[in-house]
């Protein structure tokens, strides 16, 4: 991509340190990534067991699929923290729907994603028209969305049973030992990451976060088109509601609480960068898997969750490290 | 300087200046309707005490925000330097030894971020993001998620009212105040600290060792945040490796309802008040209300979202001539 290697032949002499620098910006994530993946399988022996792999896929699809719209809203230099509200919300809304027999599935799913496209249509709103802080925008909308999600919840006895056929076989069909939440994964990845390169929108997207004021000046409409990235943001996390439904059984007034950091997690272990304009959507993919096999492998090795949570932070730490280092090839 | 103002901008202007207390006393006057104990001596009291730590967390969060580093650790560093403190307790049953390692522990949260911030060039957004998760996850994991009871005398002191008035957190609010209005406008600190937010590179150019001034931030807002954890654990009276969940959220809210940008290279401690007595006002009142969480999460999110609306308009009214579909781009995230 054009955009994260400013001219390289321009650069004479290179010390080790930008070398590696510039070998880690092209192929570490996937070298990172394949690294873990032997000192993992030779360290426990059913690490690479199919189920084992399969169980990886389903704890890593809901977080990487809030990815997908995380990394297009980091990528215009913006931010949602609403997401993991939106998880609750849209999932409370089509299984109320559901529940209380006021509509069949496929249309309830469908007023599910139109709720959380409402709630990306709002924080786009406040954060372009009304121009606060994306910040402080969606701790706002993540704060109100969570108390419109429990009251839905409240409303049905405080807690929701997910009981139609649809969300069972979501939860235990496989295709090619696939499970299905993996297969819609690997679905909205290949689109997006077709759609970033091979369209107006996606390459508007760069260009808006790249220079707003720049992009703006060629024509792109960038308010109207940044509004459609917290909607497009939000209904990844809504998709997130269908299948987090599926995989609990059941909603609880904590569903999806930190949710919003695990989806940025995975962003910034991706390489893209937080002040928008430079990254790929594929690579927030990588940036899940890694997350997710590490969990994996320490819940195999009987470590318990809450070193797994401290170890989380560092990897963060280190990955960002990593990314530094990468850097200090393209700044000079 | 004189201006000529048109009546948008003028009322703009008025709206920029009172718009928060304006809503602040609309907002106890509901209260007041809707609860006959809102406006009394003790809820006011409670107020204070409820909402020490995040009042004297915000101290901190001012530093941060005025030179563009937004700190999302504050809340896991109290709950971790906390542990710290119950732990040392636990093991010396000595409180004053107790006390500074907790402190020393929330200051060398600080410097391990401000280190990593000012010497690379790493968002704050991601150190803080990691700092979030880990802190939190180490307090868990050293205390098996169980809390420590602290059993010593302090515990009481800190919660007696002195002549039925004054207890020893609001004393500390103050302090905590005081020390942050010195360092912001009479040391060196503090003119740096607006510095680096305004322009960071011109400051470097100029000669001025940022980096360093940088941590010197985070160590202030860790000693702000070892103040803040020996608040909460005295309070609870216990060391509780789940306390203050969002309180780092709701410290950079209170300090942007207050009017501190996100952009920025101005604002002070006189705004963070407000915006402190604005939301703890909001909690109390909510949390008085007898409301379930639902309800609760729904309408303090919403009034946040108003007031920001209320605040950002009346900005623009008063910088913008006429009424225009311009951008006024948000400060970026970072």
């Amino acid at each position: 991509m054009a955009v994260s290697q400013p001219n390289r032949q321009a650069l004479s002499p290179i010390s080790w340190t930008e070398s590696l620098g510039s070998w880690l910006e092209r192929g570490g994530t996937v070298l990172v990534l394949l690294l873990l993946l032997i000192i993992f399988s030779l360290s426990a022996e059913n690490f690479l067991k199919v189920q084992n792999l399969q169980n990886i896929l389903r704890q890593i699809a809901i977080t990487a699929i809030i990815g997908v719209g995380m990394t297009l809203v980091i990528l215009i230099g913006g931010i949602d923290l609403s997401v993991g509200s939106v998880v609750l919300f849209s999932a409370a809304v089509m299984n109320s729907l559901i529940f209380n027999q006021v509509l069949p599935a496929i249309p309830a799913i469908l007023v599910g994603l139109l709720a959380a496209a409402l709630v990306g249509l709002i924080n786009g709103w406040f954060v372009e028209r009304v121009g606060i802080s994306p910040v402080i925008v969606t701790l706002g909308t993540m704060i109100a969305v969570r108390g419109l999600g429990q009251m839905i919840l409240w409303i049905n006895n405080s807690w929701l049973w997910v009981r139609d056929p649809i969300f069972y076989y979501i939860k235990t069909t496989s295709w090619l030992a696939i499970p299905i939440p993996a297969v819609i994964m690997i679905v909205l990845y290949v689109i997006a990451s077709i759609a970033m390169k091979q369209t107006v929108f996606g390459r508007h997207i760069y260009g808006i976060g790249g220079n707003e004021r720049a992009a703006r000046l060629c024509g792109i409409a960038t308010q109207r088109e940044k509004i459609w990235v917290y909607v497009i943001c939000a209904l990844c996390a809504g998709i997130g509601g269908i299948l987090m439904g599926a995989r609990l059984g059941a909603i609880s007034p904590g569903v999806g609480q930190g949710m919003e950091f695990e989806a940025i997690t995975a962003v910034i272990l991706g390489g893209t960068r937080l002040s928008g304009g430079v990254g790929r959507v594929e690579r927030t993919l990588l940036g899940a898997i890694i997350v997710g096999m590490i969990l994996n492998y320490m819940t195999i090795m009987g470590i318990s969750a809450h070193y797994q949570r401290a170890v989380t932070g560092f990897i963060i730490l280190g990955a960002a490290l990593l990314d530094q280092l990468s850097r200090t090839r393209s700044n000079k | 300087m004189q201006r000529q103002y048109n009546f948008r901008q003028a009322s703009g202007y008025f709206f920029q200046r009172y718009s928060l207390a304006v809503m602040t006393a609309v907002m106890v006057l509901i209260f007041a309707l809707v609860n006959d104990n809102f406006l009394t001596l003790s809820n006011f009291q409670n107020v204070l005490e409820q909402n020490a730590a995040l009042a004297i967390v915000a101290v901190g969060v001012t530093f941060g925000l005025i030179a563009r580093v937004l700190d999302l650790s504050t809340g896991s560093a109290i709950a971790l330097s906390g542990v710290v403190l119950g732990l040392v307790f636990q093991a010396t049953q000595n409180i004053a030894l107790a006390l500074g390692a907790g402190i020393a522990a929330a200051m060398l949260i600080g410097l391990f971020n401000g280190t990593i911030i000012a010497k690379t060039d790493i968002n704050p957004v991601i150190v803080t993001l990691a700092a979030y998760i880990w802190a939190r996850g180490l307090a868990l994991a050293l205390t098996e998620k169980a809390s420590i009871v602290i059993q010593s005398p302090m515990v009481g002191f800190m919660n007696t009212r002195f002549s039925g008035l004054v207890s020893p957190p609001m004393v500390l609010i103050v302090l905590a105040y005081l020390l942050g209005f010195v360092l912001l406008n009479k040391t060196r600190l503090g003119r740096y600290t607006f510095a680096i937010g305004g322009d960071e590179l011109a400051t470097k150019e100029a000669g001025v060792r940022t980096d360093l001034y940088k941590i010197g931030i985070f160590l202030t807002s860790g000693f702000m945040v070892g103040i803040a954890s020996i608040v909460t654990m005295a309070r609870m009276g216990a060391a509780e490796p789940n306390a203050v969940f969002g309180l780092e959220l709701d410290a950079i809210v209170a300090v942007i309802i207050g009017g501190n940008k996100m952009s920025g290279g101005e604002g002070g401690l006189r705004m963070t008040i407000f915006g402190v007595i604005f939301l703890a006002l909001l909690n109390n009142g909510l949390s008085t209300m007898g409301l379930r969480d639902a309800y609760f999460y729904f309408y303090k999110g919403m009034v946040i979202l108003l007031v920001l609306f209320v605040e950002v308009t009346s900005r623009r009214m008063l910088t913008e001539p006429a009424p225009s579909g311009a951008s006024t781009a948000g400060a970026a995230a970072d």
